[in-house]
């Protein structure tokens, strides 16, 4: 399998990309490039990688025989020439003997060749920081959790992910209700004018997300969105060293229903809300059509962070470029049943005593 | 003698009792009738000078008239044949006075190398024990400190003073000729303001007694009370009792109060016991409890329970009414401590009362725990991922087709039962200031 070391123009060190400058470093000479330096001195191997990326892609089955058979799984660091084994779905990993960044360029080519990259924009440090920040204030929390929990690991990814743009033509058939009551002696009366109601609406979606890994939870990963558009660059292998990535293995169709669905319930949100003179909508139609679809593909920054506590594992996951966080943390039990019994106490002291009052 | 004396004590106490239980009903029969009262001034020591004895006996004159009972003032420096001063007194108004009279003795007791002491006693009976056995102790109090400071004339002439304050504060100022062609009337009773006692800071607590139902010492405990009740539940406290509220309904006579010692925008609840019931004129008339500011969140529900408590401890014992005003006006300050302020009373009386404020309670308590602590939790377990809304370009929403045909329209009624409303006032009729009331309510007892 081939693969990619971008090395220092200076002394030959390996290069990692430097997400709290957005600079290429050397961490054996302690030189930086720019992206453009880096992209113009590796032009021309670049462009060869580019060139086998015209060939077929592997097919999911021949991925899967490769995978069985170890051969794609075994490759060649170029720094030490030492023989490592990666699983199928890894793009850029480092070695595990030199700690080289190493890019799996094979892993890009062809189909599995993104369109688009969001560079990293936060550091590891930041991350851990977030990551107090986000348990910090947390009643529920296990006592011990933030001074005990061990964290293991705490990893750069490029996940792969579908982004789809396109047009959408929403129609609302409901009748529409308007809804007014006063109350007059010992009456309460209800006036109601009913109406035929039909819009429609055109409406755009932008690079609405999902992620292409199946071993990635899509609600995980939909928790730490939006990422920041305006940052999104023509994607270059060099923007991996130094980080790992995955190539998608849910295809364009499959991250399309995700999509859709997610298009659909914001589309009818949409045009319900152009009929909202009406208190209610009874009988509601809705039909949502899409036209030209487009989809790109891209790699996003995550941040994953493992913690282990009292022999369980939590992940956590920090958008690598806005720094939004999320992830399961565990709940005490004691804690649970202290806030659960407080609120009981609290409101059963008010009730009772507006109840009784008002019963007697 | 100590037979006779013995006898005198059971007859006196014998005919308190009567008095006591009847005094209601002798009250109403009571009619005022313009007599001319007999005064007796004895000064068998001279104790007196011939002056001082002129300008008493003509002092005592118009006591008497103002206080409409027969008046007897024995001043002596030797008790002679009595064992005590208390015979001496009980034995001059049996034999001077019929019915309808009070007797003072004034004892100077003078013995060699030594400063004089000096004791007096009341006796009283028919009307005026029923209208000043309660001041006997204040009466004679007031004699023997004046004596002691100022000399024996000035101690009596201390005594017709005070005597001629509670007889204008029961039956008003003495006019000669006020009554010469009519019948006692009690709407001719005056309420004075120097009757009520204020007390308190922040807080204030007012009592006013214009109806002599509580002795000196039950006002000054009372008062107390009331006081430390009112820094309790944060607002003022005012009782007044009286026979007659004027020209003033009921309501505006309560506000009245209330305004003039708390103030119109004051926190205050203001109970009125209005003991003249069985006069026809008060008949659509009730006692009342009066409310405003915060007063009137804490108690507008609670005026009829306020009004039991009050009533239980007015008629508790089986004993006269009017006796039971000391008890009746604590038993209120109770209660307004107990709705005043948060207590474990407070719960019991609730959970007595209403079990079903207690399952209301029980299931709402549980509901709302387990639906904030579940979403507590499944905050830490997972979040709302965003709207892809967040990815609509607003450039190019464009509304293509909007129709909005009128179909039809109708009207529909329920109708809703009426929450329980407590008496209450709100406006005060021709009161000045009216309207800013919030609440109260009124019971007949």
């Amino acid at each position: 399998m081939d693969s990619i070391t971008y090395q220092c123009p200076n002394c030959n060190g390996a290069l990692e990309f430097d997400n709290a400058s957005g600079r290429f470093v050397c961490k054996f000479c302690d030189s930086t490039f720019s992206d453009y330096v880096i992209r113009n001195i590796f032009k021309t191997r670049d462009e060869s990688v580019n060139l086998d990326e015209n060939e077929p892609a592997l097919t999911e089955q021949q991925m899967a025989d490769e995978e069985f058979t170890g051969q794609s799984a075994l490759y060649m660091c170029p720094n030490c020439g030492a023989g490592v084994i990666c699983d199928s779905l890894t793009a850029s990993t480092r070695c595990h003997f030199c700690h080289t960044p190493v890019i799996l360029s094979g892993r890009l080519s062809g189909d599995f060749k993104p369109n688009l990259i969001i560079p990293f924009a936060t550091t590891k440090e930041q991350a851990e920081e977030n990551f107090r920040i986000y348990t910090k204030g947390k009643f529920l929390l296990p006592n011990g959790f933030i001074k005990n929990a061990r964290l293991y690991s705490v990893s750069p990814l490029y996940v792969p992910y579908w982004l789809k743009s396109g047009a959408t033509n929403v129609y609302l058939s409901a009748i529409g209700k308007q809804i007014h009551s006063w109350s007059s002696g010992d009456r309460h009366y209800t006036h109601t004018k009913e109406y035929q109601v039909e819009r429609r609406a055109d409406m755009a979606f932008v690079r609405v997300p999902c992620d292409g890994s199946r071993r990635i939870d899509d609600s995980l990963m939909e928790s730490i969105e939006p990422y920041d558009y305006t940052g999104i660059k023509t994607f270059s292998m060099s923007y991996l060293s130094g980080c790992a990535a995955e190539k998608y293995d849910v295809n364009k169709m499959e991250a399309a229903k995700r999509i859709d669905e997610r298009i659909r319930e914001a589309a009818e949100a949409e045009i319900r809300r152009m009929a909202d003179v009406y208190t209610r909508l009874d009988n509601a139609s809705i039909n949502v059509t899409y036209t030209n679809q487009q989809y790109v593909y891209a790699l996003m920054p995550v941040w994953f962070l493992n913690y282990n506590y009292k022999g369980k594992d939590y992940a956590f996951v920090m958008n690598g470029q806005t720094g939004t966080m999320f992830g399961e943390l565990p709940v005490s039990k004691f804690k649970g049943f202290l806030l659960s019994a407080g609120i009981f106490l609290a409101v059963f002291i008010i009730v009772f005593l507006m109840g009784g009052a008002c019963l007697q | 003698m100590k037979k006779l004396g013995f006898k005198l004590l059971a007859g006196f106490l014998v005919a308190a009792l009567v008095f006591s239980v009847f005094m209601p009903v002798l009250n109403k029969a009571n009619a005022y009738a313009p007599d001319t009262y007999e005064i007796y001034l004895e000064d068998i020591d001279d104790v007196l000078t011939p002056e001082q004895w002129e300008s008493l006996y003509t002092l005592m004159r118009t006591t008497a008239d103002t206080a409409r009972c027969n008046l007897g003032i024995y001043v002596t420096n030797d008790l002679r044949d009595f064992d005590s001063i208390k015979d001496y007194a009980e034995d001059a108004l049996e034999n001077h006075f019929g019915d309808n009279a009070l007797v003072m003795v004034y004892y100077k007791q003078e013995r060699e190398g030594q400063s004089p002491k000096y004791y007096s006693t009341i006796a009283a009976i028919g009307n005026a024990k029923k209208i000043y056995g309660n001041h006997s102790l204040e009466l004679s109090t007031a004699v023997t400190s004046t004596a002691i400071a100022s000399g024996d004339a000035a101690a009596i002439k201390k005594f017709c003073e005070r005597l001629t304050e509670y007889g204008e504060k029961t039956y008003g100022s003495y006019n000669p000729n006020q009554y010469l062609n009519s019948s006692y009337d009690p709407d001719q009773y005056h309420n004075s303001d120097d009757r009520i006692l204020i007390k308190g800071d922040k807080y204030k607590a007012a009592l006013a007694d214009y109806d002599d139902c509580l002795t000196k010492t039950q006002e000054e405990f009372l008062l107390n009370y009331m006081e430390t009740t009112a820094r309790k539940v944060k607002c003022n406290v005012g009782i007044v009792i009286t026979r007659d509220i004027g020209n003033q309904t009921d309501v505006q006579y309560v506000e009245s109060f209330l305004d003039d010692n708390f103030g119109i925008t004051s926190n205050s609840v203001v109970l009125l016991l209005l003991n003249t019931h069985d006069n026809p004129k008060y008949t659509f008339y009730k006692d009342r409890i009066s409310l405003s500011g915060k007063a009137e969140g804490k108690f507008q529900r609670h005026v009829d329970d306020i009004f039991d408590e009050t009533y239980y401890a007015l008629d508790k014992n089986g004993a006269s009414v009017d006796t039971n005003f000391d008890s009746a006006c604590l038993a209120f300050c109770d209660s307004v401590r107990m709705y005043g302020s948060f207590s474990f009373s407070r719960f019991l009386l609730i959970f007595v009362h209403n079990p079903g404020a207690v399952l209301l309670a029980l299931v709402f308590g549980f509901m709302t725990s387990l639906i904030v602590t579940s979403a507590t939790v499944s905050k830490y377990k997972k979040k709302k991922p965003i709207s892809a809304a967040q990815y609509i370009d607003r450039r190019t929403v464009n509304v293509t087709f909007r129709r909005d045909d009128f179909i039809r329209e109708y009207t529909t009624s329920v109708r809703v039962s009426s929450g329980s409303h407590h008496g209450g006032h709100h406006g005060g009729g021709g009161h000045s200031g009216g309207g800013h009331h919030g609440g109260g309510g009124g019971r007949h007892r």
